[in-house]
């Protein structure tokens, strides 16, 4: 038997498209599992408005949970008017819901029968290519005790097929034998997850068709529906761990055990103006000095004002500019919400390509944000750094009694690698003192270095003996521990 | 005796089809009916597939599924009404005195 080709239809939903290499599978049933609040309804409702928008495909949305004015209603808060389509033709509700007050009994054995009458007919009505069913166990649950019979959810499903339609079949993963049916029953098996931070999607299953494994990270955004961080490069991660890369400063490299890893993610941490933006500045110049190109992500300060402040240290900022190699971008933390930064981050990184991504400060947002909406971005710019395979740095400010704000601490957590400055009191006077916390997996060196800033950049010298009380090589080891409590256990995309 | 102008019971039975249980289900619904109302009723059985727009405006999902349109409040009887009590507790016909005549024979 001559083997199936399956293309694949776009879904309109940034970023999982790429991780479903084109798309979902078209002509088949994709069971979308998910809890309640995990973005199922709205997954579903994109797809459909996506082939709508796009590409001029009509969809019929089987409505079990909610009613459709709600669905319309939600809809219309991410920018969908289905009302609009509803009156062109284009968009088609079955709704299951039930009229209120209305009661049923279950007397017997019973098929699907009706249900595939009516959505045959409001595909044949509107020529839909796309179906939509949110959900199966609502479906099932209006349905005397809930439990459904084998044989109607595979007939059920088979159905959807039979029409031609590629379908998206949402349900609860607690619904316990309706899971365990549908998940054979159907070609393709996709995950929504709450993962800290928000959501993650994953494609557990494509029958017969490529895409991309494990969990992203999902972000619902008003008025554009929902968007997966997806890696920029699906080779990028395989880059052989073992090879280290020069992060710009020599001296940084030997206290890292021999250069940065490639694909980390390294946090800066220190007080206000002790050389932070000057570091990740010649982390910058290190990989423009090696042909790669990267981006600079400011909240702190104007690219005119970057670009002086480097200049003052030696280092040509404009020409990196001028060369390709090197782009500043600024933001006013206040000018958006921590999802639309991440958003727009995203989409320099798909536009521009770096090697090396610079976010500085993170700090800068904590103004902006609650504590829970701060952690959030973190964990999430966290996981777009990681997906895109980038070599990240942040810098986030600490304060003078620890080497980390609390927020911080998940972010030190994940972090590959973390740099400490502090200013010591050390041999009778005060001097600025870098550090390396911890290198993932890696050798590196313990306690801290002074180092001084010239015109011609960051000097780091020799380690620091006899520290002051203030904050000696006992005390950068009892960071290093608290930090190694609160590793987390598995590393996302990793 | 003709059926009554305005029956007690008006009843509609969705159906997928000639089949089997479709003709069950007719066929038990009408038995019980005859015997608790004898004309008072009127039935009118619906095929999906001939008509999948009463199915939509009536939101029908299963087959068979047999509605009391009168009197309200709207009820709905899935299955092939193999569940005689069940038929019965949907339609309220279980305590009609005929009932316990039913039970005496």
């Amino acid at each position: 038997m001559a083997a199936v080709t399956v293309t694949k239809l776009a879904t309109g939903i940034a970023g999982f498209d790429q991780i479903a290499r084109g798309g979902l599978p078209r002509g088949r049933v994709t069971l979308l599992e998910g809890a309640v609040g995990t973005g199922k309804t709205v997954f579903a409702c994109q797809v459909l408005a996506g082939g709508i928008a796009d590409h001029g495909e009509a969809a019929v949305f089987i409505a079990c949970d909610e009613p459709p004015a709600e669905v319309r209603r939600n809809a219309l808060g991410l920018g969908w008017d289905i009302a609009a389509w509803e009156m062109g033709g284009q968009w088609a509700f079955v709704d299951c819901t039930g009229e209120p007050g209305r009661e049923t009994v279950v007397a017997g054995a019973f098929d699907l029968g009706a249900l595939l009458a009516r959505v045959e007919y409001a595909v044949r009505r509107t020529g839909a290519q796309r179906l939509a069913l949110d959900s199966l166990d609502g479906l099932f649950a209006g349905l005397g005790d809930g439990h459904a019979p084998r044989q109607e959810v595979v007939r059920l499903l088979a159905g959807f097929r039979a029409l031609g339609v590629t379908s998206v079949v949402a349900c609860r993963p607690d619904a316990g034998s309706l899971v365990r049916m549908a998940g054979p029953a159907a070609d393709n098996l996709v995950r929504l997850a709450a993962a800290r931070g928000g959501h993650s999607i994953e494609i557990v299953k494509f029958r017969g068709a490529p895409h991309q494994k494990g969990a992203h990270t999902v972000v619902v955004h008003a008025g554009e529906g929902m968007a997966v961080l997806a890696p920029r490069s699906v080779d990028s991660r395989h880059v052989q761990r073992g090879d280290r890369v020069a992060s710009g400063n020599p001296v940084l490299d030997r206290m890292a055990g021999g250069g940065i890893l490639p694909d980390s993610l390294i946090l800066v941490a220190g007080p206000p103006g002790l050389g932070k933006t000057l570091l990740a500045t010649e982390f910058l110049a290190g990989g423009a000095g090696l042909g790669e190109r990267c981006l600079a992500f400011s909240f702190n300060e104007s690219r005119a004002r970057w670009v002086r402040n480097a200049a003052a240290w030696g280092i040509d900022v404009e020409k990196m500019e001028a060369d390709r190699r090197l782009a500043i971008v600024a933001a006013a933390p206040q000018g958006a919400r921590p999802d639309e930064h991440l958003l727009m981050l995203q989409a320099l990184i798909d536009r521009f390509e770096p090697r090396r991504v610079v976010v500085d400060s993170l700090s800068s947002l904590r103004g902006a944000a609650t504590r829970r909406g701060y952690q959030a971005f973190a964990a999430q710019l966290v996981a777009l750094l990681r997906e895109k395979g980038v070599i990240g740095l942040v810098t986030a400010a600490a304060p003078a009694a620890g080497p980390w704000h609390p927020w911080d601490l998940a972010l030190a957590s994940s972090a590959d690698m973390v740099v400490l400055m502090r200013y010591l009191e050390a041999e009778g006077e005060f001097q600025r003192a870098v550090a390396v916390l911890k290198q993932r997996a890696s050798w590196h060196e313990h306690g801290y270095r002074a180092f001084t800033v010239d015109d011609t950049g960051m000097h780091i010298g020799r380690p620091v003996r006899d520290a002051g009380a203030l904050a000696g090589e006992g005390q950068a080891a009892a960071w290093e521990e608290t930090l190694a409590a609160h590793e987390p256990r598995g590393v996302p995309g990793r | 005796m003709a059926p009554a102008a305005t029956p007690r019971v008006r009843l509609r039975l969705y159906v997928t089809g000639g089949t089997l249980r479709a003709r069950q289900a007719a066929a038990r619904v009408r038995a019980l009916c005859d015997e608790r109302l004898g004309r008072d009723y009127e039935l009118v059985v619906v095929d999906v597939l001939d008509q999948p727009e009463a199915a939509e405006a009536a939101r029908i999902v299963a087959t068979p599924t047999l509605v009391r349109e009168v009197p309200l409040p709207p009820r709905h009887i899935v299955g092939d009404l193999a569940r005689t009590d069940a038929v019965l507790a949907g339609l309220d016909l279980a305590d009609d005195a005929a009932l316990a005549a039913l039970d005496a024979r």
